[in-house]
């Protein structure tokens, strides 16, 4: 199984920022729900996870803010800025067309 | 568990009140009641929830730690880590950061005491206009009263008949003034007329008319030299040093013009120097009167004033903008050697030749630094000119 630390360097940023791209989350939730979405197979570990969410918040393609959850409870939500936006855009289409290429190595006879 | 208590507090001293550690604390806090309450909806037991929950979250400083290194600041945290340890150490072992402090502390103490010595006596200028444009012939202290050659060849103390012709033939220097080198050795005794103060024995320097023209200064009160006082049979006058006339009579204005009795001789105070000028070299003894040459014969019975055997003046004069100083320097050395050998103590034994190395050295040293010591390059130029060059 694939834990984040093998992963290309640079895909947990992916996959962060297209995890608050759809609306604001706290770190547990992040990490949760890439987990649910790719069916368990990506386990994003908090000792990379936290590390990662400060980078990118230092670098501004994340921005972070105190508000409540649905039980009631305070927890720092992460979303996505303008420029994390571009950044998220950019990584998408270097990851499609770098698994594209790989795919076409490994499928050619 | 006392020492424990006092490591959290200390730990806490370092992060704990940093607003932004705390918030980290708190994230990752939640992140971990959110997997404890997420582990209880699968039927655990709360110690097993929690258990687990931190087995899953592993180490949480390294987390943290690794966190903030994003952050970019951890190279402070660690030094004031590293300031901790030493203060800890030092205080382990009082006697030896006791000793260490007070190395410290004298080092400092004396290297700020000699600075401000050195500051206050080599770096600051005399209040001279441009002193720059300042030399002195000759670069060693030779005293005071002389007769015949130097065995060194260096050249600094000159005759009353040598600075004349020097002052004639050398249009290098928009002034050349000469000034008594030994006057620290031969005190003056002077009593304000009509006081009934005591007479004191004080420092009077004889100095040429175009002194203090030379220097480019200007009087606190009164007037300075001309060469009309150091002229034969001109009245004698003298000029007080501004630091005398504040602690002798506190800066009183009736003190130009009224007469001072200097080795019994009446002599007019004529002016105030200006204040901060304590004469033309460094001394613990600066002069407390200057006096025109011409008046010394009279003033302290010096015989030998205008005897061209006797070497007892020392020359400092301003050049012209843009001389250059080297071949002055060449130039100034042939002159005093064949005028050297014009007098009594070598024209008289045909024999004795003045030796090759006759020679004197430009300097803006005047008798070990006090006039502004450096050239426009800012190099000093006595490296650029003490050199045997003749």
């Amino acid at each position: 199984m694939g834990k984040p630390n093998d992963l290309v360097q640079g895909t947990l940023d992916l996959l962060i920022l297209r995890t608050v791209s759809r609306e604001p989350q706290h770190g547990w939730a992040i990490a949760k729900r890439i987990q649910q979405v790719s069916g368990d197979v990506l386990q994003v570990q908090q000792g990379s996870l936290y590390p990662a969410l400060h980078r990118l918040e230092q670098k501004k393609w994340i921005k972070s803010k105190w508000a409540e959850t649905e039980t009631g409870r305070q927890a720092k939500f992460y979303l996505l800025t303008t420029a994390g936006k571009a950044q998220l855009e950019k990584e998408a289409a270097n990851w499609s067309r770098l698994s594209a290429a790989i795919n076409l190595v490994l499928e050619t006879e | 568990m006392l020492w424990l208590e006092g490591l959290r507090l200390r730990w806490q001293s370092l992060f704990g009140r940093d607003p932004a550690a705390q918030e980290l604390n708190r994230e990752i806090q939640f992140h971990l009641e959110q997997q404890i309450s997420a582990n209880l909806a699968l039927d655990m037991s709360p110690t097993e929830a929690r258990a687990a929950a931190m087995r899953v979250f592993g180490n949480s400083t390294v987390v943290k730690e690794e966190t903030r290194e994003t952050w970019g600041w951890t190279w402070l945290e660690q030094l004031v880590q590293d300031l901790q340890f030493a203060g800890r150490q030092l205080r382990k072992t009082p006697g030896f950061t006791a000793t260490a402090v007070l190395t410290r502390a004298l080092g400092i103490g004396a290297n700020t005491a000699i600075f401000t010595l050195v500051d206050a006596v080599m770096m600051r200028n005399l209040p001279a206009t441009d002193p720059k444009t300042l030399v002195r012939i000759g670069d060693n202290s030779d005293c005071c009263v002389n007769r015949g050659d130097v065995d060194s060849g260096d050249y600094a103390l000159f005759s009353t008949e040598i600075y004349e012709r020097l002052k004639k033939y050398a249009p290098e220097f928009e002034e050349l003034a000469a000034m008594q080198a030994g006057f620290a050795w031969r005190p003056v005794v002077a009593r304000r007329d009509g006081s009934r103060e005591n007479a004191r024995s004080v420092m009077g320097e004889f100095v040429s008319g175009n002194y203090f023209q030379t220097f480019g200064l200007q009087p606190t009160a009164g007037r300075l030299f001309s060469d009309s006082d150091d002229a034969k049979g001109a009245p004698m006058v003298a000029v007080m040093s501004h630091a005398a006339w504040e602690s002798n009579y506190s800066g009183s204005a009736s003190v130009v013009g009224s007469t001072l009795l200097i080795n019994t001789k009446a002599v007019t105070v004529v002016g105030i120097a200006p204040e901060g000028f304590s004469g033309d070299r460094l001394s613990a003894m600066p002069p407390e009167l200057y006096l025109p040459i011409e008046t010394m014969s009279v003033i302290s019975s010096a015989s030998y004033i205008h005897d061209p055997n006797v070497s007892w003046l020392y020359l400092i004069g301003r050049v012209k903008p843009a001389t250059q100083l080297r071949p002055l320097q060449e130039k100034l050395g042939v002159m005093v050697k064949e005028w050297l050998k014009e007098t009594a103590i070598f024209s008289n034994e045909p024999d004795k030749n003045l030796p090759e190395k006759t020679h004197v050295v430009l300097t803006h040293e005047p008798d070990r630094g006090r006039i502004g010591h450096r050239d426009s390059s800012g190099v000093p130029m006595r490296s650029i000119c003490k050199q045997p060059a003749f």
